[in-house]
């Protein structure tokens, strides 16, 4: 009965949504108060009602009701609470009622912003609610999350233990806030097309979304990309997945437009580039969305291989993107741009020379994933893109982007000449040259690595220095806790802190990529073997039993210099329900670097498979990712802060 | 408007319709290729039953204190049928069970219930059971490799496993699969 429930609300949901629609069309021409009003009310019936139906179907993995196809596929009852609740979108069917409560949230969330116009509000709520509706009709026809069972088992099949993991349960709802923030910039790109009106402050009202939803895609790239190091075993944190592509080609386009809107901000130019940047951001989300739920995939993150499901999300696609460029193509031409002139060394140029390369970098990765799908597919010869690819295509285009990065922010925009340019350059390159040296010294590097390495060291050196420059320039004094953040705001730290975040991100490459040392034999219990300085001891081996698993544990000692440093103990868990095994890696984390051992097959007699690695620097991998977070999401309050003129400095 | 900033304009648009007709082509080779069938196939199937003892119920459905015993079946083709009074299917298959008793013998397995409602159950939609069984636990359910309530087994002279339905025994599978098997090994 309560499931029910929960399926009439989103029946009900998707007729509002088709209501809205209709009563929206109808209004476009001759927008009044009344209508805009009326379109408000219905998004936040909306959104209530997707609540109600998502709660419903927390309520039934909660209680573990079997009568239900996704929680007796994806659920068991012995499973602790934190992965019940989780196993509500760990499924096809769970993840997009997620989708569909994230994107409805989204649109109450901006219907609730009084500064942005009329006409455009009333455009962006319009767009949201047909999104909406598409997708709703996607879960209600193709992957009804309420669908109940004939028998009712009497256990559930339980979720697949890799996704039985802190790191994923939150890496969906992660990645989804940062896909369905994308729909609002994307929105708003097109109620400008549909107003046919541009302005800064068009500009200034999106740049918040971008930031958010750029910090939410960050932080849930980051948390899978962290989920695979420590939970896959393969020692490596990146694969060039094809799903993993797919969360970062949207980032990708997002950056180059988290960028590209400073320079219509402030001089409004671009205007045409930016709105096509913000259609291709969401294009890129439901790109995503199409590759990994169409079926076109097997790997671990293919739930579903249905392809009648990948014909709707084409149909869904090609509604909501093709109509989009189709209005591009045909009303672009009437926003009329200033006539702005830039040196060439400016502000201006070096946003440009970015965006350049961003998209660039994208069509690589798209080309990258989809021309072995598409070979598959159309002449059954399978090929592989792997990382050689990406080395040879993706690192080159990056290179220019992190040197420019440096610099960028000592340029001036437009024709203004800027200061220190010449300083800054010689200490940047002076620096670099010391850093390049001293990494050539070190035992193993190759050229590669002596680039990487430099190249983090260069940008840390930049951010460092603008950020003193700033602050000397702004001159402000902090006496009241709320002047803090608008300090903040002024000397725009946001960016700072993700630029650090970027250079934080290098160094771990290029520690993890060029100086990771590798073990890999047989070892019984009482061996020991070294890897760099450290010296590792076999303890024991014992077997034990979990909540809903058994696991094999070996227990190692790891010494440097003869100086006891700690436990590793790598495990095989055994999940009967599931009949599937996984590898837990044990890992000790260091500032300098994890040392990380995975246990492998083997008996008393003959020893256990061991492979053990240090990988060094690798956590400033994730620590760069949270930083560039971080700075999207100060970035985010520096805007509000902005808006909020009443703050005054004392 | 000038010819080359609507071939700009237009990029975008050529660029998505070739992704999308590509996607099409790779989608409908994806649906002309067979999908497998998912069926439930029983590991117990040529097998033996399981050796576990199943206490018997009395009249009033409660636990008699008795093993029930197969060996009255022995040389003949009869059925298990596991069931609970709180499954909606098997109310829905309880007319075919019963047409189904009258062929053969069928032996009631009640899962996870408590008597006076088994017993209501049966007052309301009929006893077609020649013995009932009681699985409180749900252990002889797990050794049956019972995989929800309603499931119905096959059993032949040979005391062997020959075949397994899960879910509601509706018409349309007694007639097709049940009836030829049924009479195959009479």
């Amino acid at each position: 009965m309560i499931p029910e429930i929960g399926h009439i609300f989103l029946i009900l949901a998707f007729v509002s949504s088709i209501m809205q629609i209709t009563y929206w069309t109808y209004n476009t021409k001759n927008l009044n108060l009344l209508a805009l009003d009326i379109l408000k009310n219905g998004v936040l019936i909306n959104c209530l009602f997707i609540l109600i139906s998502f709660s419903i179907l927390t309520y039934s993995f909660v209680v573990s009701d079997f009568s239900l196809l996704i929680v007796s596929n994806n659920s068991h009852s012995l499973k602790p609470m934190l992965y019940k609740i989780s196993g509500t979108w760990g499924n096809h069917e769970g993840s997009l009622l997620l989708w569909v409560l994230i994107l409805s949230s989204f649109t109450f969330w901006v219907s609730k912003k009084k500064q942005i116009n009329n006409n455009l509000l009333f455009s962006i709520l319009g767009v949201q609610t047909l999104i909406l509706c598409l997708f709703l009709a996607f879960i209600l026809f193709t992957s009804n999350p309420f669908e109940r069972v004939e028998t009712i088992a009497l256990e559930g099949r339980g979720l697949n233990p890799l996704l039985q993991d802190p790191g994923l349960a939150f890496h969906p709802p992660m990645l989804y806030i940062g896909y369905v923030g994308l729909s609002v910039s994307f929105s708003f790109a097109v109620g400008a097309l549909i107003t046919g009106k541009i302005n800064k402050e068009w500009a200034q009202q999106i740049r918040p979304w971008i930031s958010i939803s750029w910090s939410a895609l960050t932080l849930g790239i980051a948390l899978g990309s962290w989920w695979a190091y420590y939970e896959l075993g393969w020692g490596g944190w990146w694969f060039w997945d094809p799903v993993e592509n797919a969360s970062f080609m949207p980032w990708l386009i997002a950056t180059a437009l988290l960028h590209s809107i400073r320079i219509l901000e402030k001089r409004l130019i671009f205007v045409n580039w930016c709105i096509l940047l913000s259609i291709l951001g969401f294009s890129f989300s439901l790109l995503g969305t199409f590759i990994v739920r169409s079926g076109l995939l097997t790997s671990v993150h293919s739930f579903a291989t249905d392809p009648s499901r990948g014909v709707f999300i084409l149909i869904i696609m090609i509604i909501s993107i093709g109509g989009p460029l189709i209005l591009y193509a045909l009303k672009s031409s009437i926003f009329k741009e200033p006539k702005v002139q830039f040196n060439l060394l400016s502000k201006e140029s070096a946003l440009l020379i970015n965006n350049l390369f961003f998209t660039t970098a994208t069509a690589t990765v798209l080309i990258g994933t989809l021309y072995p799908l598409f070979l598959d597919a159309l002449s059954g010869a399978k090929i592989s893109i792997g990382p050689a690819y990406y080395n040879a295509t993706f690192a080159p285009i990056m290179t220019p982007i992190i040197l420019l990065m440096a610099i960028a922010p000592f340029l001036n925009w437009g024709k203004g000449k800027s200061k220190n340019l010449l300083k800054i350059i010689a200490l940047l390159t002076l620096t670099s040259l010391i850093a390049a040296f001293s990494l050539s010294t070190i035992n193993g590097s190759s050229i590669f690595a002596i680039i990487c390495g430099t190249l983090s060291f260069w940008l840390f050196v930049g951010v460092i220095s603008d950020f003193f420059v700033k602050i000397k320039e702004t001159k402000l004094k902090i006496t009241k806790m709320g002047s803090i953040f608008l300090y903040i705001s002024k000397i725009g730290i946001g960016m700072n802190v993700a630029h650090l975040g970027v250079a934080i991100f290098l160094a771990g490459i290029t520690g993890e990529q060029f100086f990771k040392t590798e073990f890999s034999g047989r070892k019984n219990i009482g061996d020991t073997f070294y890897i760099e300085d450290k010296l590792l001891e076999f303890k024991n081996f014992q077997t034990l039993k979990g909540p809903n698993y058994q696991s094999e544990m070996a227990t190692f000692t790891l010494y440097q210099n003869n100086k006891f440093i700690g436990y590793l103990k790598p495990e095989k868990r055994f999940y009967p329900t599931e009949q599937s095994q996984t590898t837990e890696a044990a890992i000790l984390t260091g500032f300098w670097g994890d040392t990380y051992v995975v246990l492998g097959d083997g008996d008393n007699q003959s020893g256990w498979s061991i492979r053990a690695y240090f990988n060094p620097l690798v956590s400033w991998i994730w620590s760069g990712a949270f930083f560039m977070a971080l700075g999207g999401l100060l970035s985010f309050f520096e805007h509000k802060n902005i808006t909020k003129k009443n703050i005054r400095l004392t | 408007m000038n010819t080359k900033s609507l071939v700009l304009r237009l990029l975008p648009l050529i660029l998505f319709s070739f992704i999308i007709i590509v996607s099409g082509l790779v989608l409908y080779e994806l649906k002309k290729k067979p999908t497998k069938k998912n069926l439930l196939t029983s590991q117990l199937i040529g097998k033996k039953i399981p050796d576990i003892k199943i206490q018997e119920a009395d009249n009033n459905l409660e636990n008699n204190n008795k093993n029930l015993n197969f060996k009255k079946y022995k040389n003949k083709l009869f059925a298990v049928n596991f069931f609970a009074s709180w499954c909606a299917p098997c109310r829905v298959e309880a007319p075919i069970v019963e047409d189904l008793s009258k062929i053969i013998p069928v032996i009631g397995i009640v899962y996870k219930d408590k008597p006076n409602n088994t017993k209501k159950f049966l007052d309301d939609f009929g006893n077609p059971y020649d013995k009932i069984g009681i699985d409180n636990s749900g252990k002889i359910a797990i050794e049956w490799g019972v995989y929800g309530v309603p499931e119905t087994f096959l059993i032949n002279e040979e005391g062997k496993i020959i075949y397994r339905h899960a879910g509601p025994l509706l018409y349309n599978i007694f007639k097709s699969e049940v009836l030829p098997i049924i009479k195959s090994n009479k």
